[in-house]
Formats: structure tokens, C-alpha cells, sequence
């Protein structure tokens, strides 16, 4: 079984407890204005140019078969429309070049995972799927959630809730802590930020909850678009009808996406948006913590 | 590059050195980026390191100073001498130019470990420490702004691996914003310095130029 995966990235200590290897899974079926990480919204490899890396040393000019790289009066420019996502040009090692994404089996990244399992058992760590949306590749994201468990390695997901119930409720069984993405829960708002309505993502929480699955509620909070009382009540109206709900974590809107949105050659939609301030943030959690019994922080 | 791959050969890559890079920036680039650096939980590169280890304590033994009761001790650590050796070093075939810093312990030399520090203290841990004691040290940065309320739980379960498998002796730094204005002037020296971001963590230099700005802003207030 394979899958398109976009990163591995090792020492996450902020995607679950302990240290963790994060497997990013390529394919979002939300389009969330804020996206930090917009690599991950097409479930297919794309190219990651990054201008200021860019030496103009000519070396990916000859490689590429459709003429998408060129070298103009000495300065190198990328032709988006022409590319093809070969990523013949990547393979140079090129500091300003790199594949966004490549298919990999999935023992191949469960061994990888495997590496830090020393880390794992001394810090009560293990292996969290994040992407995109780990379940828009269903069959592979559960798979590799099998195959943690066999080795007895703990799993978190990071996920939006939009994917089958069926989907989940087979996850569930080897899932020991769902991250569980409510970026807005007015339905309106919802369908107008991310694409999609939220009913489906709620009443998917609801079920897993019966399920008596540990869950742990990630906030987004993008100022302008969700920081509002609102918003933080409705939050809190969702918690407090969970059972097995462990802890809430507000995630502060970071600009990282702009950047990443630009080497891939699209626009952000939120350009203009700045760090919240660590006032700000304390202030969030001010609010929704009376309303709530489980603990509120910062991610 | 020269004796597998065959893209060039040995009296090419020594003509690239000698002209310390200059006009080879392209194949230094290769041989920087390109080719596996110890320091990345690679078992074939990192195995060499242990080749070279267990040959340096194999030629102490073969020796005996001068001196009554003297012995030579190995060690694979330089203290604070890794700057000055750099000077005296011409490029080398990793894609470092001359007189440029030489690793500063055991572990992987400056901007050469892309995984993590957990793959880092694995391949600092692959070869035997326990004859080498004359020091092994392993040095791993954190900056100062990605220290949270868990950072003491984090860093003791790395020293306790570090230690589980052997290892002799880790020293953990904090950097601070003085480093990170090194870092966006001399990148390439700082690619391994992780800072965070905002529930999420990525190195340094691969920030863009703003991204940088806003750290460095954000940890002189966080000082």
C-alpha cells in the first residue's frame, strides 16, 4: 500500500504528548482561508520554488523537459503554467527547488517512524498523522495507524472531521488520542472560511465521543475571522458535551503559510494577517476557560 | 562523487578545493546538499564515523610517549579549538570553504544535521564512546524562544536517551537573539537552529527574510 506523503518531520513535540514523528499526508477536502500549510491541499507531488533561495546558477535549466525554468538576461525564472511536476529540477539538490510530496509505502514510513522509538519510550511519546486531512487517504492513513499499534507505538491524528464516519469509527480502535480541528462552529461562517459546513464534522466528534475516544479540541484562532465571544462560547458549548474530552488547545493564527503559499506560486488570502500578540492569546483562553472543565492552552 | 557515481574525478574534485570553490559553486552546492552528512540517523555515512573512531583509538594504542607512566588518550573532541583549526583548514570535499569553523564536538559538524536533534543524538550514538576518554562531547542548540512549559520533560528524555545508549557527555545551549542575527547573515553556518513559530517549530534559516525579522523582534521581547 502507498500514499502520498509530504513530510516526516521528527521532534514534534507540539502534535501530542512527549516527542513524536509527525507523518504529513498529502489531500485536504477543506479549503481554510488560513491554511498554514497549503503544500498539503492537493493530494498530488507539487513543486516548492523559493525565489530567495534562488542563485540563478542555471543548473535546473537544462533539466527540464518543458522548458519551465528559464534564464533571462542571467536571472532565472519559473513558468508555472509549463510545469508538469516531474520534479526532474528537484533532484538537483537546488536549495531554492524541492518536491512538495512523493509516494511512499507505508512500511517505508512506519520504519522511519520506528528510528525514534528510543525517544518515544523515554518521553511517552510516538507517531502523529497530521496533512492535509491524514483521512482524505483513508485506506493508507489507517494503515499506517494499524501498523503503529501492532508495534505498540502510541498515535495521535490531526484532523478536520470532514472524512467518513465509517472511516473514523474503524480509526478509532487504533487511535489513542483524536486532535480534533473546530476552526468555527457556526455553520454559515464555516462553509464560508474553510468550503465546507461543519455538520458533518460535529456530529462525527459526537460519535467518536460515544465511542469513549480521548479527544483533545484544536482551536485555530485567526484574528478578524474567529476571535470572537461567539465563537469562543460556541467552543465551549461543544466541550462541555463531550465525555471524553481531555484538553483544549487554541492554536494562534502564524503567517507561515503566506510563504509556503507563495513558493508554490498561489496567493494567501489572509496576507495582511500579523502574529497575535501573547495578550491576545491570554486573553482567548481568559475567556473560554470559566466556561469549561477541562484545561485551555496555548498549543 | 568520485569513485561510485563517477561524476568526477579525484584530481577534478582536488582542483575544486585548492581554487577554494571558486567557480565550482555548483558542484559545491552538490556536494553539500546533496550527498549524506553525518548527523542524519543515515546508516551508511554514519557508520564511517565510527570507522574513523575506532582508528584513532587503534593508533593510541600503538604508541608510548616519552614520559614516565604516559599513555595517549583518544578522544574525538577539540574543545573550543574547532575555529582555530578551521583557519588552518583548506576547503574540504563536504562543500565547506576554507577557514571555515571545523565541527565544534562529536557530533555532526555546524549545518549538516537536517533531521532533528533526535536523529542527531542517534548518529552520535551509532559508535562506541566507552575508550574515548579523553571526551566525546555533543553539542545540540535550542533558541531560547522555543522553550515552553514542556522543554525540561523534552530535553530530559534526549540527555536520557543520549545516555541510555552510551553516550559520554551533551551539552545543551540555549541561543538567544545575538545568534539568531549571526544566523540570517551566515545561513548556511546556522541551518540546523530550530526556532519556534507559534505551535509549531521549523529551522531558522529556512524562515523567509520577514519570517527571520519577526522572530528576532519576537525573542529580544522575550528576554
Amino acid at each position: 500500500m502507498t500514499g502520498t506523503v509530504f513530510n516526516i518531520q521528527r521532534f514534534c513535540v507540539n502534535d501530542g504528548p512527549g516527542i513524536r514523528t509527525t507523518v504529513f499526508l498529502k489531500g485536504c477536502p477543506l479549503s481554510c482561508a488560513w491554511c498554514h500549510n497549503p503544500e498539503s491541499k492537493s493530494a498530488r507531488p507539487e513543486l516548492f520554488y523559493d525565489a530567495d533561495q534562488c542563485v540563478s546558477c542555471g543548473r535546473c535549466v537544462p533539466l527540464c523537459p518543458q522548458k519551465a525554468h528559464l534564464l533571462e538576461n542571467g536571472r532565472h525564472q519559473l513558468r508555472r503554467e509549463a510545469c508538469v511536476r516531474c520534479m526532474a529540477c528537484a533532484e538537483t539538490h537546488c536549495p531554492a527547488l524541492a518536491a512538495a510530496g512523493e509516494t511512499r509505502r507505508a512500511e517505508d514510513v512506519m520504519a522511519e517512524v520506528l528510528r525514534d522509538r528510543p525517544f518515544y519510550q523515554a518521553s511517552g511519546g510516538g507517531m502523529t498523522l497530521s496533512g492535509g486531512e491524514p483521512f482524505f487517504q483513508e485506506a493508507f492513513a489507517l494503515k499506517l495507524l494499524r501498523l503503529a499499534r501492532e508495534a505498540q507505538v502510541h498515535t495521535c491524528v490531526e484532523t478536520c472531521g470532514f472524512a467518513p464516519l465509517s472511516v473514523l469509527e474503524q480509526a478509532a480502535r487504533w487511535v489513542d488520542l483524536f486532535l480534533y480541528d473546530i476552526k468555527l462552529t457556526d455553520p454559515t461562517l464555516h462553509r464560508q472560511w474553510t468550503g465546507v459546513s461543519n455538520d458533518r464534522i460535529l456530529e462525527n466528534l459526537r460519535t467518536l465521543d460515544k465511542m469513549g475516544a480521548k479527544i483533545v479540541l484544536r482551536c485555530p484562532v485567526i484574528p478578524g475571522v474567529n476571535d470572537t465571544p461567539a465563537h469562543f462560547q460556541g467552543v465551549a458549548k461543544i466541550a462541555n458535551s463531550l465525555t471524553y474530552l481531555q484538553e483544549i488547545h487554541l492554536e494562534p493564527y502564524h503567517p507561515l503559510g503566506v510563504s509556503k503559499a507563495r513558493r508554490l506560486g498561489r496567493e494567501s488570502l489572509l496576507e495582511r494577517i500579523s502574529f497575535p500578540s501573547e495578550a491576545a492569546v491570554q486573553d482567548w483562553i481568559r475567556q473560554i476557560q470559566p466556561l469549561v472543565r477541562v484545561n485551555v492552552r496555548k498549543s | 562523487m568520485v569513485f561510485r557515481q563517477k561524476k568526477l574525478t579525484l584530481s577534478q574534485l582536488k582542483q575544486a578545493l585548492d581554487a577554494n570553490f571558486e567557480g565550482y559553486e555548483p558542484l559545491r552546492l552538490e556536494l553539500l546538499n546533496a550527498l549524506p552528512k553525518y548527523g542524519n540517523d543515515n546508516d551508511d555515512i554514519d557508520w564511517y564515523f565510527g570507522l574513523f573512531t575506532e582508528h584513532i583509538i587503534a593508533e593510541c594504542k600503538k604508541y608510548t610517549p616519552v614520559l614516565p607512566n604516559a599513555k595517549l588518550i583518544p578522544s574525538v573532541f577539540c574543545w573550543i579549538m574547532h575555529e582555530r583549526f578551521g583557519v588552518e583548514t583548506g576547503a574540504t570535499p563536504d562543500g565547506r570553504k576554507a577557514g571555515f569553523p571545523l565541527g565544534d564536538g562529536s557530533g555532526p559538524c555546524q549545518g549538516r544535521e537536517k533531521c532533528g536533534p533526535t536523529a542527531s543524538i542517534l548518529s552520535s550514538t551509532k559508535w562506541q564512546h566507552q575508550q574515548l576518554i579523553g571526551g566525546v562531547a555533543v553539542n545540540m542548540k535550542f533558541s531560547r524562544s522555543s522553550l515552553g512549559p514542556n522543554s525540561a520533560a523534552v530535553l530530559m528524555a534526549l540527555a536520557k536517551t543520549y545516555l541510555a545508549r552510551g553516550g559520554f557527555e551533551f551539552q545543551i545551549n540555549v541561543v538567544d537573539q545575538e545568534t539568531l542575527e549571526k544566523a540570517r547573515k551566515n545561513p548556511e553556518a546556522y541551518s540546523d537552529l530550530v526556532v519556534r513559530i507559534g505551535g509549531y517549530s521549523d529551522y531558522f534559516v529556512r524562515l523567509t527574510p520577514e519570517m527571520q525579522e519577526e522572530i528576532i523582534l519576537r525573542t529580544a521581547h522575550g528576554l
